[in-house]
């Protein structure tokens, strides 16, 4: 079946270069290869010569990736994972590599030197974004479902039993009948439940933003947005873990009823292609939530009114920006590049939030200068290798 | 009730937070009794450190203007239509709008000149608008 595995291979190659390579070059404007530039500067040369330098190497490297899947044909294994890991460190190196021409350019350039920096934030409470409960009690259903399913089945399965099963539906490894071995996709999919439930929960208590929160008419940032994009994430990680749920108890639940069954086959593809779905809707959701910048100052007055620095107090007095009185026009995020390293992770020792979202794609990005931080990565470790092993004790 | 802040400006933050909740009070935006969001919450907004924003909210309370407590957090405790009691204030503000028109006379600015910038200003506060947009004479 190698060419079938080939296919599997190529379509995962696919799903690792597809958002490697258009989420840097697509995502936000303002920071093309996530490097932040002040507004105006989104077509500089040196912006397009590095994005166009980044999308070259990003094809040679998805070329060597499909000539190795197929060179690699023989070896099911292999031929899966060599690809893919080429293909995921080949666009990182290349994104790194590429988005350093931006820096250079603006470092020499000086171009934030004019450039008319505002961040904004809700001084009165706007209310916290709703935990989803729903998505977790239906999965939390359809585990206990799956436990009682098993308990009901366990005694007529088959002792040695499959656990494993080849892309043709055929089983192709055996192991010995056990309550961890009959029960670890439950465990498992209990595993995830939590985990996912803990970060959905979680999130907001910690979530700042590097981004605009979408600008009003005057060009200047409107409220609200980090909690509309909160709200958003809320929801797709309960839809996730329902999906997953879902699709772990489903093939529990058929391998059970039927061992040999194609129906496996099916339901596995049918759960994948749910989680697909999913993932697409969430993803335009998400950018729904995430505002664009308007670049021109509209005649209309602005819908909510931003004071920024005033002159009232003499405290401050002399103190106005040189800028503000002759600069009407876009405004841009301050340049965080320094907290961003290598582009892709956050630490910021002085930036009380734990999340800060993504510059580039979607989501949020751990910020590894909070002192929680790494207890949160450690706990999801222990955690998930804790809901690996566990199941292995029984047996 | 949304506020900004210039990251880069000479101005500190603290301060520039201050302003902010001043010039909301003055323009109507901010009431008695609105509740402003913790310290806590708003450093987090802006990514800066806590005891920046703790600082203009200190400065805010020892002005009077807002008041903290266990239960309900900080809340506006002035606006505009409060009656004006506290007679410090008037000592601590003159010597300031002093210095500031001497400067503005000092750099060649005619009285009725001023009188048109002030008036302008308070009328914005009266209509709830704040313009950033500034003229050019």
């Amino acid at each position: 079946m190698s060419s079938l595995s080939a296919l599997i291979s190529l379509l995962m190659v696919a799903l690792i270069a597809v958002p490697l390579v258009v989420l840097p070059l697509r995502s936000r404007p303002s920071v093309p290869l996530g490097v932040n530039v002040p507004s105006g500067y989104e077509r500089h040369p040196a912006v397009l010569g590095a994005k166009s330098r980044f999308s070259q190497l990003a094809l040679v490297v998805l070329l060597i990736s499909v000539i190795l899947v197929f060179a690699l044909a023989a070896w099911p294994l292999a031929g899966m994972l060599a690809p893919m890991f080429v293909c995921l460190v080949g666009i990182t190196a290349a994104y790194v590599w590429a988005r350093q021409g931006i820096i250079r350019a603006k470092r020499q350039g000086d171009w934030y030197a004019d450039a008319r920096v505002r961040v904004g934030a809700t001084l009165t409470p706007a209310g916290r974004p709703r935990m989803q409960w729903g998505w977790y009690a239906a999965s939390v259903l359809l585990v206990a479902t799956g436990f009682v399913v098993g308990g009901l089945q366990y005694a007529g399965l088959p002792d040695p039993m499959p656990v494993h099963w080849g892309l043709n539906g055929q089983p192709d490894r055996f192991d010995t009948k056990s309550i961890g071995a009959v029960f670890l996709p439950m465990f498992i999919a209990l595993g995830l439940l939590i985990v996912l439930a803990l970060t959905a929960r979680l999130l907001p208590l910690g979530a700042g933003s590097t981004r605009a929160r979408g600008l009003s008419a005057g060009g200047t940032p409107r409220s609200g947005q980090t909690y509309e994009q909160l709200q958003v994430t809320i929801g797709i990680l309960g839809a996730i873990t329902c999906v997953t749920t879902v699709l772990v108890v489903g093939v529990a639940v058929v391998t059970w009823l039927d061992p040999q069954s194609a129906l496996m086959t099916a339901v596995t593809i049918a759960g994948i292609g749910l989680l697909a779905v999913v993932l697409l809707i969430g993803t335009w959701a998400y950018v729904k939530a995430t505002p664009r910048p308007t670049a021109e100052v509209s005649g209309e007055a602005p819908a909510t009114i931003d004071p920024g620095v005033s002159t009232v107090s003499a405290r401050s007095a002399g103190q106005v920006h040189p800028h503000r009185a002759s600069d009407a026009g876009a405004v841009s995020l301050p340049d965080d590049d320094r907290y961003w390293k290598s582009g892709l992770v956050y630490s910021n020792r002085d930036n009380p939030a734990l999340w800060v979202s993504k510059r580039v794609g979607i989501g949020w990005s751990i910020n590894l200068g909070h002192p929680a931080a790494w207890w949160i990565i450690a706990g999801f470790v222990v955690f998930i290798a804790a809901s690996l092993t566990v199941p292995l004790l029984f047996s | 009730m949304f506020i900004e802040i210039d990251p880069v400006s000479t101005t500190p933050i603290y301060q520039q937070i201050y302003d902010s909740v001043v010039e909301a009070i003055a323009s109507g935006r901010l009431r008695t009794g609105d509740p402003l969001n913790s310290t806590r919450s708003l450093a987090v907004q802006f990514g800066i450190n806590v005891a920046t924003v703790s600082r203009a909210y200190d400065q805010l309370r020892s002005d009077g203007l807002v008041i903290t407590n266990q239960k309900s957090g900080t809340v506006v405790a002035r606006d505009r239509d409060t009656a004006q009691t506290d007679s410090r204030f008037l000592g601590s503000w003159l010597p300031r709008l002093r210095a500031l028109l001497a400067e503005a006379t000092a750099q060649g600015l005619d009285a009725t000149q001023i009188h048109t910038h002030s008036g302008r200003m308070l009328d914005e506060f009266d209509s709830g608008r704040s313009d950033e947009r500034f003229d050019t004479p």
